[in-house]
């Protein structure tokens, strides 16, 4: 089965072929695992899993309404962006409650910075910091090579919302980046030729 | 062009969505506008900042767990969706149960009739009631469950 597409593998899984949908599995879970990773605050790895495969279990209930003509990966983005945001909203509604839950542990429990710069951390910071819908958009756009119209059709807005979110998320990292850190070219390390001045 | 408007194809110019007129006038505008040029330096390097994080590897198994959710899934929504296909299997779970109910109480029953039919054989009853305040007992109940012949 290997040689099918991914919209053929999803129309297998809409009438329930759990092959076909373990495929569409191994096939992607790396990109939605690293969707939802840059898209959530800081969560633990465990609970990064369990977001993304609570992405592909929706994935495998909507299935049967998948439309043919869509692209597998947009809609498995849509689905993640979609899981991010509402996981954002639920713990925003749980610090206006000032309840804790399991998210509390997630987030005391969040693993050290696998970043290869040092100074990432401040670049996650300010990526952390972006509203929900800018974060996405800089995410998709960055690390997932998508072009302004799969990025609107993933999170449902007009290609010039997409540019606008882009611009604005940018704009932001840019002054947040530029308080903690220089935003001044490196300067170029000229290799030593050893000719005397 | 307006400093707003030339961040914004700054932006664009970053991800590649630049058509050449609007090049062209960035250019220009970029030009004669140092602030600009420095904003357009700046977005360069958080761009490449963004490179510098890292996503953890994919566990081994997630294609496994996620297998194993959807089994999960299934047999409870199985139940959910059809609320009497637990029916049958509910009905044998309580006739067992009820069947396992009644085989204690009746060896237990056997096993108390046994107990007392001996007391009472030996002569003390009241020892098996426990009660042992009047030793008379004895002789009364010996006497209310013994056959009639036995009487005097």
């Amino acid at each position: 089965m290997p040689e099918l597409s991914d919209e053929q593998l999803m129309e297998a899984s809409g009438r329930g072929d759990r092959e076909a949908f373990g495929l569409l599995v191994k096939r992607h879970h790396r990109t939605v695992l690293s969707f939802a990773h840059r898209c959530t605050n800081r969560l633990t790895r465990d609970a990064v899993d369990d977001l993304a495969q609570e992405v592909f279990l929706s994935a495998w209930k909507s299935a049967p309404t998948f439309q043919p003509q869509a692209r597998v990966t947009t809609w498995l983005f849509r689905i993640a962006a979609n899981a991010c945001f509402n996981l954002r909203r639920r713990r925003r509604l749980r610090d206006v409650l000032t309840l804790r839950d399991d998210d509390d542990q997630r987030l005391a429990e969040a693993p050290q910075s696998t970043d290869r710069d040092p100074r990432s951390a401040e670049v996650r910071d300010a990526v952390d910091s972006l509203p929900p819908s800018q974060r996405a958009a800089i995410v998709l756009r960055h690390f997932h090579d998508m072009s302004y119209t799969d990025i609107a059709e993933v999170l449902d807005i007009s290609v010039s919302a997409v540019e606008s979110l882009l611009f604005r998320a940018r704009e932001r990292l840019r002054r947040e980046l530029a308080t903690t850190e220089d935003l001044s070219p490196k300067p170029q390390v000229l290799p030593d030729t050893g000719a005397q001045p | 062009m307006r400093c707003e408007h030339a961040k914004q194809m700054i932006s664009r110019r970053i991800d590649g969505e630049l058509d050449s007129d609007d090049s062209r006038g960035l250019h220009a505008h970029l030009a004669g506008c140092a602030d600009c040029r420095a904003v357009a330096t700046q977005l360069a390097i958080v761009d490449d900042r963004l490179d510098a994080l890292v996503v953890p590897e994919a566990p081994a198994d997630f294609s496994r767990k996620v297998s194993a959710r959807l089994t999960d899934q299934s047999a409870y929504e199985r139940i959910i969706r059809h609320p009497l296909a637990w029916f049958p299997h509910a009905t044998a779970a309580g006739l067992a149960f009820a069947a396992g109910v009644l085989l204690v109480y009746a060896s237990n029953g056997v096993r108390e009739t046994q107990t007392f039919a001996s007391a009472a054989s030996d002569g003390h009853v009241a020892d098996y009631l426990q009660v042992g305040f009047d030793e008379s007992i004895d002789e009364t109940l010996f006497q209310l469950i013994a056959p009639a012949e036995e009487l005097p």
